[in-house]
């Protein structure tokens, strides 16, 4: 296998997954959004949100506040800078796989 | 947008557009600008007496607390009237630039992604380039306006105001009919009925008076649209 390839090999599967891909793309934008917001803009169900939610908090990357706004129940998620540091690790990674490989450019120093 | 190829950059203007996306904001600016207009006006034609005194302050007050306080303003008002119909995301712009993700990849890209990243600084740059360009815009207008003694600079200033905020924001989010023609309305209605017995600061009160009676048009139609695309129901959150 070539260092090339490798890199794909260490891709972060947290993140690689679709679904959790997306609600990291979301959080990586905004300071902090809630719930509904990301299942808006996702186009998750709420069951799936909640399941990916929880594997990317587990695994350190999204901070997950339960809390009320007015009489409303209001969950907000942000990401934390591991997720922060691991996003961007992330698109290093990918940018590499697509642009920087041939030349080791994109190689992380 | 103008960097298609950036899904953050997209998710971050999304978001800013979707601040106002139920006309509040716009709301609470046209209430700060009646407030401004209200206290410049009532103070330059009104006796000091406690009473006026005492609305003066209140008024200014009033225009303070809002420049101040914008945000949380906004964001206690989407909490009793919008949400939670669909949901809730801070402004990314509120925050220092220096924390967006965007500027961390940009600066530990190199070679072909450098291209990459400086496309994403060129957008930040581009963005607060708008936002000064507008701004010095509404300046010089605003001090034509109080300077300059020929009628015909309120209709101008309305174009240029109009044209400044088209030019400064239509990148980042869609902007109302509303704003774009009724800043020239304005100018023009004040140069046809009332440029010959207006002058000086006073231009500039009414100016505000109407720019606030248009960001409350424009807030209000914003919110009943939102209203009646999202029906209230109370969804609980995971």
């Amino acid at each position: 296998m070539t260092p090339d390839l490798q890199a794909l090999a260490t891709l972060d599967r947290v993140i690689h997954e679709p679904a959790r891909l997306m609600i990291m793309t979301v959080l990586s934008a905004v300071p902090e959004a809630d719930f509904l917001y990301l299942q808006r803009e996702c186009g998750l169900t709420q069951g799936n949100l909640s399941s990916h939610l929880a594997k990317l908090e587990q695994a350190g990357y999204v901070l997950i506040q339960k809390t009320f706004k007015g009489k409303y129940p209001l969950t907000i998620c942000s990401l934390t800078r591991k997720g922060r540091d691991a996003f961007e690790e992330y698109v290093q990674k990918m940018r590499f796989v697509a642009n920087g490989g041939a030349n080791g450019n994109g190689q992380k120093g | 947008m103008s960097q298609p190829q950036s899904i953050i950059l997209d998710a971050e203007r999304r978001a800013w557009a979707y601040w106002f996306a139920d006309g509040l904001p716009t709301l609470t600016a046209g209430v700060g600008s009646l407030s401004i207009a209200f206290f410049l006006l009532y103070s330059r034609h009104r006796a000091a007496t406690p009473l006026s005194v005492g609305v003066l302050l209140a008024a200014l007050g009033l225009y303070g607390t809002i420049l101040l306080r914008h945000r949380q303003i906004v964001e206690w008002l989407k909490s009793k009237i919008t949400y939670p119909r669909t949901g809730y995301a801070s402004p990314p712009y509120f925050t220092d630039d220096t924390t967006l993700p965007v500027d961390f990849i940009a600066l530990s890209l190199q070679g072909a992604d450098a291209k990459w990243a400086k496309d994403i600084d060129r957008v930040q740059k581009d963005r607060k380039r708008r936002m000064i360009f507008t701004v010095a815009m509404v300046l010089v207008a605003t001090l034509g306006m109080m300077f300059i003694a020929n009628r015909w600079i309120c209709g101008a200033a309305g174009v240029a105001i109009s044209a400044a905020l088209w030019l400064g924001v239509r990148k980042d989010e869609r902007l109302s009919w509303i704003v774009l023609a009724g800043f020239p309305f304005i100018g023009f209605y004040m140069t046809v009925f009332m440029a010959n017995h207006v002058v000086g600061p006073d231009r500039v009160a009414y100016f505000l008076a109407g720019s606030g009676m248009l960001f409350l048009l424009d807030g209000a139609v914003a919110l009943i649209r939102y209203l009646r695309r999202n029906p209230g129901t109370a969804r609980s959150q995971a």
